[in-house]
């Protein structure tokens, strides 16, 4: 071993992490060096600093403040039977397998316009423009969490709070567009290659799939800005729970700016679980000001109409949204769980942590009995 | 010749302990939760606020991390000690946190010796004193306040495996669970983790 050599094994030496035959020829290179036998005394200091770093006190009442976290967004999810079934990753991974496309397949559905397309089509660019240019920026109807209280109707002259059913068709049709375009800038600028007609042909079976089981798109989007991103995320999954045939799956942007619930709800459930919502969410707002003062809560809720291209609200989830536009989401074993712990998962190469599996690991029996169903996707943003 | 350091990560009889407060809180036993929080909530807020270094949010990740642990306590077979399991959960909440405070724009190079925001009470300083007189320990002081220094300016990668390494004493083993890489990642982030320490205190000095 050199010096070069001993430099780099020097760290893992220090921390007993070599195996017995590297670290018999540090040791045996150490004896004859003093260059490095001082070097690794300046990196014993350093780790011992460390180690010495100033460490924090556990406030008093941690316990009991966990406690009233835990009041607060309610018990531990519910466990059934299922559930043991749904960790083995033989069940869980088809299972998983089959949400992400799901997801995928919500987003085709907004992004990509279902007509046929000729073999040589790659994408509709004299279209996109066109209607790009019909796209007028819209200011958003934002009532707050008070407004509402108040009775507030949202800003006059915009769309109303909810956009629901065929309101929505319009509405739909400029987001499909709206995306393609931003897909064709990136086509145009040769960071992404254009579609080839059997990946398109997939989509296309995709959405046929989706039309089949009555999964509408994104009817609405509700925006809640609260710094306790699970107590939120538990409301929604609680409420989604209590209703029949509902499923959610949540998943989280990777800059920790938004979080994302999708709750597939029969649609005759959608009045229900936006009154249900509305309420529990005002309620815990409620306690979180009476425990937490510090903390500003609110909710906002966006029609479609104000997020014209898909946006998210966040870089990392419009990138998301194209990407699963452009068929290239995938998403790896470790998000084929229902685990609701952070578990890191990649879609088109970007790296996404969260949830995909169903609610409580039921299965919606809705959708599989024919029932219309409807996608509700509630965005949760952490506010201080 | 100078010794490695050798340190068990978790002792055996805490870890079993561990699992039988787990089993404990499976069946339903809301002591056995509560014993687990008391036992592992300064382990939580320290990993917090090494990483965050700010009080009242290490305070916060730590209590959402015990929330976790306890609405997902089902989903827990005991695959990874239960410490680890909890270290995953802080070291994903504080990333979480990190990112939050970037996207706003709030100075993502703070400094370990900022003041630091609390509520109540102060930050202990554990100074590991070696030598015996006040002036070794004023400069013990000192090099522990560079090194404080120079950690928050590491990029977040290494200043976890650091943390994780000098402060939990987790094996190179353990911190890979924990980070969800490989073993030989985190040899490298705590080996080049170092060297950059060793750098900025150089410049800072």
């Amino acid at each position: 071993m050199n010096c070069c050599e001993s430099k780099v094994q020097m760290s893992a030496y220090l921390d007993g992490e070599l195996t017995a035959a590297e670290q018999e020829k540090m040791e045996a290179h150490l004896a004859s060096c003093e260059s490095c036998r001082l070097d690794l005394t300046k990196l014993q200091r350093l780790a011992n600093g460390v180690a010495a770093l100033p460490s924090a006190s556990v406030p008093p009442g941690f316990l009991a403040d966990v406690r009233r976290k835990l009041d607060s967004v309610g018990a531990a999810p519910q466990r059934s039977w299922t559930d043991r079934r749904f960790r083995l990753w033989w069940v869980r991974l088809p299972v998983g397998a089959v949400a992400a496309t799901a997801v995928v397949v919500w987003v085709v559905m907004l992004t990509r316009p279902p007509a046929p397309l000729s073999p040589s089509a790659k994408l509709d660019e004299p279209r996109v423009v066109s209607i790009q240019a019909e796209m007028a920026p819209e200011p958003a109807p934002v009532t707050t969490m008070s407004e509402r209280a108040r009775g507030a109707s949202p800003v006059p002259g915009n769309a109303p709070e909810w956009v629901v059913g065929d309101r929505l068709n319009a509405k739909e049709e400029q987001i499909k567009s709206g995306m393609g375009s931003a897909r064709n800038e990136e086509v145009a600028k040769g960071s992404q290659p254009a579609l080839r007609r059997d990946e398109i042909g997939l989509e296309k079976s995709k959405l046929t799939a989706a039309k089949d089981a009555g999964i509408r798109p994104v009817p609405e989007r509700i925006l809640v800005v609260n710094r306790d991103v699970v107590a939120v995320q538990t409301v929604a999954e609680k409420v989604a729970a209590g209703l029949s045939g509902a499923t959610s799956r949540v998943y989280h942007a990777p800059d920790g700016s938004m979080s994302f619930l999708h709750v597939e709800i029969p649609a005759s459930q959608l009045a229900e679980f936006r009154a249900q919502f509305g309420q529990q969410y005002a309620s815990m707002a409620e306690r979180q000001k009476e425990s937490l003062p510090f903390r500003s809560t609110g909710w906002t809720q966006r029609s479609l109409s104000d997020s014209p291209v898909g946006a998210t609200g966040s870089p990392a989830g419009s990138a998301y949204l194209r990407e699963a536009a452009e068929g290239k989401a995938r998403v790896g074993s470790a998000a084929a769980t229902n685990e609701s712990m952070d578990l890191p998962f990649s879609i088109g190469g970007r790296g996404f942590t969260g949830t995909v599996g169903p609610v409580n690991g039921q299965e919606s029996t809705a959708r599989k009995a024919g029932v219309p169903m409807v996608v509700l996707e509630i965005q949760i943003k952490p506010q201080p | 010749m100078m010794e490695p350091f050798l340190m068990p990560s978790v002792r055996p009889t805490e870890a079993a302990s561990d699992r039988d407060l787990v089993a404990q809180c499976q069946a339903g036993d809301e002591e056995g939760f509560n014993e687990l929080v008391r036992r592992h909530q300064q382990r939580a807020v320290n990993v917090a606020f090494q990483l965050l270094r700010n009080h009242a949010d290490a305070v916060e990740v730590a209590q959402d991390a015990f929330v976790r642990v306890y609405r997902h306590m089902a989903d827990f077979r005991g695959e990874c000690e239960f410490t680890t399991w909890l270290h995953q959960i802080v070291v994903n909440l504080a990333r979480n946190k990190h990112r939050w405070w970037s996207r706003r724009g709030v100075d993502k190079t703070f400094s370990m010796n900022a003041t630091v925001e609390r509520e109540d009470g102060p930050v202990h300083r554990e100074i590991a004193a070696e030598g015996p007189g006040p002036d070794a320990e004023v400069l013990q002081a000192e090099f522990v306040q560079q090194i404080s220094d120079a950690m928050g300016h590491l990029p977040r990668k290494y200043r976890e495996a650091l943390v994780l390494r000098n402060v939990e004493e987790l094996s190179y083993e353990e911190i890979a669970v924990v980070l969800s890489c490989t073993v030989g990642t985190v040899k490298s982030r705590i080996a080049r983790g170092r060297e950059m320490l060793r750098r900025n205190m150089r410049n800072e000095g």
